[in-house]
């Protein structure tokens, strides 16, 4: 009997998922973005929405639910009907935010489905004047002879992530000093209050260029376009400084496989136009379009390797 | 010449039909939405962002300007006929404004408020078109050991906020630390008194606090005693500041508007601080300090020009590099990203027209307001004759909206009402809350800032004393300290002589 009622809720459970995949979305779909407006993972947010809900015929709602480090839009989403209407946009740092923060009101490895990759954009080392380093060597060079420090935008950040990477990558030991957010952290590497800062590249990009700040080395091993004369690290002798600032979707657990196969097909096809290239390139970044699989592959693989960063950088809370 | 040629270029464009109809819609849609009880400028702003989305560049960005102005100025309207700061600058304005209000001077805080905000706004649009540059640098001269003197100042200041007894004011800064303290902690990642809520990790918000210290509490208060009732709806003895008052603010004016266009420069701290260090000069230089927080008329011009001066000054940061000095800022560069203008330093080069035209629109919505304003005076302060159980409902309701904005959270209206309660008990005690509004802004910034001064120093507390602008600061601060124990002091000593 118990056998009987399961088989039936197995066969319902299949004949529900294809009915969904036929009509997929039926309704609304709800995008969560776990920061405040007007930042990167809300603007990107709000272009794909747009774009998928031309595709689809149906609104896409962006949803800001801010606080607690994206804590609590990402627990929404992980308690949310895991049928493909509400979704996550996530960034680098929720595979970074379990590293350090113990007590997080979600499981980042069992309460999510990873959908699709959006885009990534690599990280830049900055200095400003406090420093005479020309080049990431003479910075490193620098850094054995004498203590220096990075600034970051709070404890477990990419720019930490970023900076930590980069100092065990090279051989070298820094300081880190927590600021607030990413202004606070390159105002004070401009006015040489801070020697260093990894950071992103949308916000250094006008103060390189400025000269205010000088971008000595881009993370990863491809160059970056609109900074095609700074060195990464892999062409800098300092391999293995794998980190990118990437956003990405993510679904309840438990979502029907036909359902996010469908939400990855549409959410590449709207990432790989013209327009979200050039909307992209305005900050570096570029589409990275990726299977489910990859995807998934590629958040458990720095699920795992951030706490290792972490552990061997002494980065936990106290 | 090259500012004249700046300024010619910038009134040129500005100038343009389509330009100052945008700048008054600005004005007009901030004034109306900031005057809401409850919401101040950066969920004004952000509520009103997207329908500046399908404007040209250099459009939205003045109608957000005149948004931005217009919700400050419906702010400090708020805080004089309601008791109800919105943004963390009109604290100050709350203690002499309400008062003013409720002797029957609505009429003349509001126009005080209007007269010195623009003033201060010119002097500030000037400022920041003169001095961009230098100022910037300034800026950048403050690390964190100039941060931490700068705020200790701010706090021995705080003690003047209140007009009762030394140490209940005290109480008051050292319960506003104390709830600055919720929230992780900067430099070492750890919670504190979160209760394991995920709602509290980044902290309590200023205006959860202020709604409902402030406008909470002084509903609860008002139910319970119907003198206050009776207080407030005091005949209007006259709309239109008298010769006396004219005398009375013009030197506060000017203090104000000095002292805010250097402080509105700092990242971050400015804006707070520009409003207190003026209420507290103003207190300290008064030949009749007693009547402070009593209905002062330069306890409300002062600290509001200073707050306009700092508005325009804040913008030197923004526009010259690109790096916000607060949440409204950082809106306000969010949407010129989404006008695809990067805003960095080169801003000023690439797009002289949209710099220029946008600082002198900020003059000319600063213009705008006061025109707008000064007649719509005698209609806010009809508001307070709208009866009680109209009026508290809806002050009730726009503040739940208000407090949701912020963070679209249900558990932050749950925490204001508490906080509501709380406020109550403070009134009961005879408790001033301005200084722990002030404690509570400024502490968690005072920590981060010491420690962060430590770390850079490796442990070294000379620093605080070797870098002059800081060693300054804190003789300032010493003084200070002196000038208030004094008093207090030679009290004591009276009272123990009489026994």
């Amino acid at each position: 009997m118990r056998y009987l009622r399961s088989a039936i809720a197995a066969a319902a459970a299949l004949l529900f998922s294809a009915a969904a995949h036929a009509e997929f979305p039926d309704k609304p779909v709800t995008l969560i973005v776990p920061f405040a407006a007007g930042g990167s993972n809300d603007i990107l947010a709000r272009h794909l929405g747009d774009g998928l809900s031309k595709i689809w015929g149906q609104p896409v709602v962006v949803n800001n639910m801010p606080g607690a480090g994206a804590a609590i839009g990402s627990a929404h989403v992980s308690k949310a009907a895991p049928d493909g209407y509400t979704l996550l946009i996530a960034s680098v740092t929720f595979t970074m935010n379990p590293a350090v923060q113990p007590n997080l009101p979600f499981d980042p490895r069992k309460d999510f489905q990873p959908v699709a990759m959006l885009g990534q954009v690599p990280l830049v080392l900055v200095v400003g004047k406090a420093l005479e380093a020309k080049t990431v060597q003479e910075l490193v060079a620098t850094a054995k002879k004498q203590e220096l420090n990075y600034a970051d935008s709070g404890l477990g950040t990419v720019n930490q992530f970023g900076a930590e990477l980069f100092a065990q990558s090279a051989g070298i030991t820094l300081t880190p000093v927590h600021y607030k957010g990413g202004s606070e952290a390159m105002t004070a590497v401009i006015g040489g209050h801070s020697d260093m800062f990894m950071s992103s590249m949308t916000q250094a990009l006008p103060l390189i260029r400025g000269g205010q700040l000088r971008g000595l080395v881009v993370t990863g091993k491809e160059r970056a376009t609109v900074v095609p004369d700074i060195p990464t690290t892999d062409e800098a002798g300092i391999p293995g400084v794998d980190v990118q600032q990437w956003w990405g979707i993510m679904a309840p657990a438990g979502t029907p496989m036909d359902v996010v196969e469908k939400l990855n097909a549409d959410i590449n096809k709207v990432m790989s136009t013209e327009a979200t290239k050039e909307f992209l390139a305005r900050d570096a970044g570029r589409p990275t379009p990726m299977s489910v699989q990859e995807f998934s592959d590629l958040i458990s693989a720095q699920l795992k390797k951030w706490p290792e960063v972490a552990d061997k950088a002494g980065i936990k809370i106290e | 010449m090259e500012l004249l040629d700046h300024l010619a270029l910038g009134f040129s464009t500005a100038l343009s039909f389509n330009n100052l109809f945008y700048a008054f819609l600005g004005s007009v849609l901030g004034t109306l939405i900031g005057v809401l009880p409850g919401l101040g400028p950066l969920a004004t702003i952000s509520m009103l962002l997207p329908f500046t989305f399908g404007l040209d560049p250099l459009e939205a960005l003045i109608m957000l300007a005149g948004i931005y102005y217009g919700a400050a100025y419906g702010g400090s309207t708020t805080a004089i006929l309601v008791n109800l700061p919105g943004e963390t600058s009109s604290v100050v304005t709350v203690i002499d404004g309400h008062q003013m209000a409720r002797q029957g001077r609505a009429g003349v805080a509001l126009a005080t408020a209007a007269l010195g905000s623009f003033f201060a706004g010119c002097v500030g649009t000037f400022i920041l078109a003169a001095f961009a540059a230098p100022l910037t640098q300034l800026a950048f001269s403050f690390g964190p050991a100039e941060y931490f003197s700068l705020m200790a100042m701010g706090l021995v200041g705080a003690v003047s906020l209140a007009s009762g007894p030394l140490i209940k004011s005290i109480g008051m800064i050292v319960l506003g630390l104390l709830l600055g303290l919720v929230g992780t902690d900067v430099a070492s990642g750890a919670m504190r008194y979160t209760f394991g809520l995920p709602q509290l990790w980044d902290g309590i918000d200023f205006v959860v606090i202020a709604v409902g210290i402030f406008a909470f509490g002084e509903v609860i208060t008002s139910l319970e005693r119907k003198e206050i009732r009776d207080a407030l709806s005091s005949p209007i003895t006259r709309l239109w500041p008298s010769w006396q008052d004219f005398k009375d603010m013009a030197p506060a004016v000017l203090r104000g508007s000095a002292i805010g266009s250097l402080v509105g420069v700092l990242p971050g701290a400015g804006l707070s601080l520009a409003s207190f260090f003026a209420y507290s000069l103003e207190k300290k230089t008064s030949r009749t300090p007693e009547r402070f927080g009593k209905g002062a008329i330069q306890g409300v011009a002062g600290p509001e020009a200073a707050n306009n001066a700092a508005a325009q000054t804040a913008f030197i940061p923004t526009l010259t590099l690109g790096i916000p000095g607060s949440a409204t800022m950082a809106l306000m560069l969010g949407a010129m990203i989404v006008h695809n203008i990067q805003p960095g330093p080169q801003v000023m080069t690439t797009n002289p027209t949209l710099f220029w035209g946008l600082i002198a629109s900020m003059w000319i919505g600063n213009l705008m307001l006061v025109i707008l304003n000064l007649p719509l005076v005698g209609i806010w302060v009809k508001l307070l004759s709208v009866p009680f159980r109209v009026l508290f409902p809806a002050i009730i309701l726009f503040c739940c909206i208000g407090v949701y904005s912020v963070q679209n959270s249900i558990f932050d209206i749950y925490l204001a009402a508490g906080f509501g309660l709380f406020g109550y008990v403070l009134h009961k005690l005879h408790c001033e809350p301005a200084p722990l509004m002030l404690g509570f802004v400024l502490g968690p910034m005072i920590e981060e800032n010491f420690r962060r001064a430590l770390v850079l120093s490796k442990g070294d507390f000379s620093v605080f004393v070797t870098r002059p602008i800081s060693a300054v600061l804190l003789a300032i601060t010493a003084i200070l300290l002196i000038m208030v124990a004094i008093p207090a002091i030679r009290s004591r000593r009276q009272e123990a002589f009489e026994e």
